[in-house]
């Protein structure tokens, strides 16, 4: 007689809890000595359970299945040429922040997660913790092969790790993921899978990848699918994380709580670079920043997720109407500071052409056209000695001592100004963006004075290649330290728009 | 407290891959949850209802015209609002308000 296949439920329960045992001559401290430092408390680590029933066997099988299918997608379009069929080459510095600022931190979540893996005490959220580890290697991988094809052909793909440690613009997603791994175990998993992968991520890997795919680039919008189909399990894990903890013991609760208010602030301003991406850089574009942000954060994390916390007493995050106040300046603020420093990135920006103004002007009637629109109209004007016909802010911002954006946000209750705060700490003057990143600081200023600032660096004279022979040489050092080359300046004086023009010069290269 | 305000609606969701197999789970979700809206965007499918989404094996099986495994559907999901009530051999449960 054939033997009898086990449920789903029975598979799961013996290939996690089943392979976890009793340490018997090492006491369970001396195992996870982070496990208690946080002030988290836990009774019964076996009420855990993850509702995908991930077992070690189903993982390969489908982590592989998904890659066999990137793998095929991503062939079929190098043999095509496929990078000539994208809606335009300016498209493609969306991708390049992508992968300077993203794919790193996808490294450094596979660190983060195999910590994790490593010091809970229960065997459940452990297996998917490891699990995670494991994925987010995974979307590192894909992402970079996917980067090597236009790294063939484009500016900008060359020296993303070496970027990522070291551009100023790039220290805004470095210290996000610096300040998660520093912090002990339960926090990280809060940050990461909880504010993070449930709330946020939705907004780079679901509207920006469907952009992706409007504009040609099927790589990029697999390995987004792909990528978010495992964060759908982490975002679970982040879920079942959460309401375990808060289960688990009151006292939890305003841990968590605090957790959540500072996390969603720290990663919705990281997002905002991916409001810049989507309402600037995608030459076609599917949803607006505000859309996007009213679909994924009000409709699904405040309508739906929030009002199923309510009962465990946790409330929506701290500064939250703030991040409403400020969905229709945003992007807008954003893209405007990545514009006036291009001349030390290694992305192009451009002034919108018109017709972009004017679905800038329709999404957002109440300041396209009121705020923002003059000043590229003045920045076509207002040229300086560099390359590109227009403005660059020839200088070095100051930057938000939590985040680390430029201080460029416009208050929403008076969008003549841009909002400044400062506190005092030790002697020492702090600048902040926003009462959310000054409400950070306050919290654990011992950690944030720490914040390794890149124009504060750059002054210290830590950001150069050689030391600069007089003050016309200190941005190019600069640049040299950082590995940009020809990656910089506005994309219509750039190699890759040359390049484009002159590929696309001759059709019959196009159509294959 | 810091009361929130905000005009929107409350439902639950998938997104789903606009895929051969990402249709066919699309179609049987459409049969077993009467009420199901759907928003296309390139790439992708957005699947909400107001109260709950429920994947059952033999529908999606009958639209796929061979076996399926209720854990394919890690193939076809993008990402979700709500919670995995239930994941077994037979269905797949999203709902808010889940205890565990
Ligand atoms: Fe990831
Ligand atoms: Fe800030």
């Amino acid at each position: 007689m054939a033997k009898k296949k086990l449920t789903l439920a029975q598979k799961y329960h013996i290939y996690t809890r089943g392979l976890d045992w009793e340490p018997t001559y090492v006491s369970k401290k001396d195992i996870y000595p982070y496990a208690e430092y946080e002030g988290i408390k836990i009774k019964d680590w076996n009420k855990w359970e993850d509702p995908f029933r991930m077992t070690v066997e189903a993982y390969w099988k489908y982590q592989a299945e998904k890659d066999r299918r990137f793998y095929a997608i991503l062939d079929g379009f190098i043999q095509n040429q496929g990078h000539l069929t994208l809606s335009d080459a300016r498209y493609l510095n969306s991708i390049k922040l992508f992968i300077q600022g993203v794919t790193p931190l996808e490294y450094m979540a596979h660190r983060g997660f195999a910590f994790v893996a490593r010091h809970l005490p229960g065997p459940g959220p452990r297996t998917a913790a490891f699990f995670q580890s494991m994925d987010e290697l995974r979307h590192t991988q894909i992402e970079v092969h996917a980067a090597s094809n236009f790294n063939k052909y484009y500016d900008g793909f060359h020296s993303m790790t070496h970027m990522h440690d070291r551009v100023w613009y790039l220290s805004v997603p470095k210290s996000y993921f610096d300040d998660a791994v520093t912090a002990g175990p339960f926090e990280y998993i809060t940050a990461i899978s909880f504010s993070f992968e449930y709330a946020l991520t939705n907004l780079l890997f679901v509207p920006f990848m469907s952009g992706a795919a409007y504009n040609g680039d099927t790589p990029t919008m697999t390995f987004g699918f792909s990528a978010q189909s495992d964060e759908s399990r982490h975002m679970t894990l982040g879920l079942q994380v959460v309401k375990f903890l808060l289960e688990q013991h009151e006292d939890n609760v305003p841990i968590i709580q605090r957790w959540i208010d500072k996390w969603w602030w720290r990663g919705y301003r990281l997002t905002s670079l991916v409001g810049a991406m989507m309402d600037y850089m995608l030459p076609k574009r599917v949803m607006s920043w505000k859309e996007s942000f009213e679909l994924y954060i009000e409709d699904q994390i405040l309508e739906g997720l929030f009002r199923d916390l309510e009962r465990y007493g946790i409330r929506p995050p701290l500064h939250m109407n703030q991040s409403i106040k400020e969905k229709e300046f945003l992007s807008h603020d954003v893209y405007w500071i990545l514009f006036s420093f291009t001349f030390a990135a290694a992305f192009h920006s451009w002034i919108p052409k018109e017709e972009e103004m004017e679905w800038l002007a329709e999404k957002y009637p109440r300041t396209f056209n009121q705020y923002y629109r003059w000043r590229y109209e003045k920045a076509k004007e207002a040229k300086t000695p560099l390359p590109g016909d227009r403005f660059y802010y020839i200088g070095l911002p100051q930057l938000c001592q939590v985040c680390q954006i430029p201080m460029g946000f416009t208050n929403p209750d008076d969008p003549n100004n841009f909002v400044q705060r400062y506190v005092e700490y030790e002697g020492e003057i702090y600048h902040f963006c926003s009462d959310g990143c000054k409400w950070i600081f306050e919290q654990e200023p011992e950690k944030y004075v720490q914040a390794w600032l890149p124009v504060h660096e750059i002054y210290k004279g830590n950001c150069f290649a050689e030391p600069p022979k007089g003050p016309d040489d200190v941005v190019p050092q600069v640049l040299k330290w950082y590995n940009i080359q020809t990656d910089n300046f506005d994309y219509f004086v750039s190699e890759d728009y040359k390049n484009w023009k002159e590929w696309h010069k001759d059709m019959a290269t196009v159509v294959v | 407290m810091t009361a929130v305000e905000t005009k929107r609606e409350r439902f639950v969701a998938v997104d789903l891959q606009k895929t051969e197999e990402g249709y066919n789970v699309l179609q049987a979700i459409l049969k077993d949850n009467p009420g199901t809206r759907i928003d296309e965007f390139p790439g992708y499918y957005k699947v909400k209802h107001p109260e709950k989404l429920i994947i059952k094996r033999e529908t999606v099986e009958s639209f796929m015209g061979r076996s399926w495994d209720t854990q394919e559907f890690n193939l076809v999901i993008i990402s979700y609002a709500g919670n995995f009530a239930e994941w077994d051999d037979e269905k797949i449960l999203i709902q808010w308000d889940t205890h565990m």
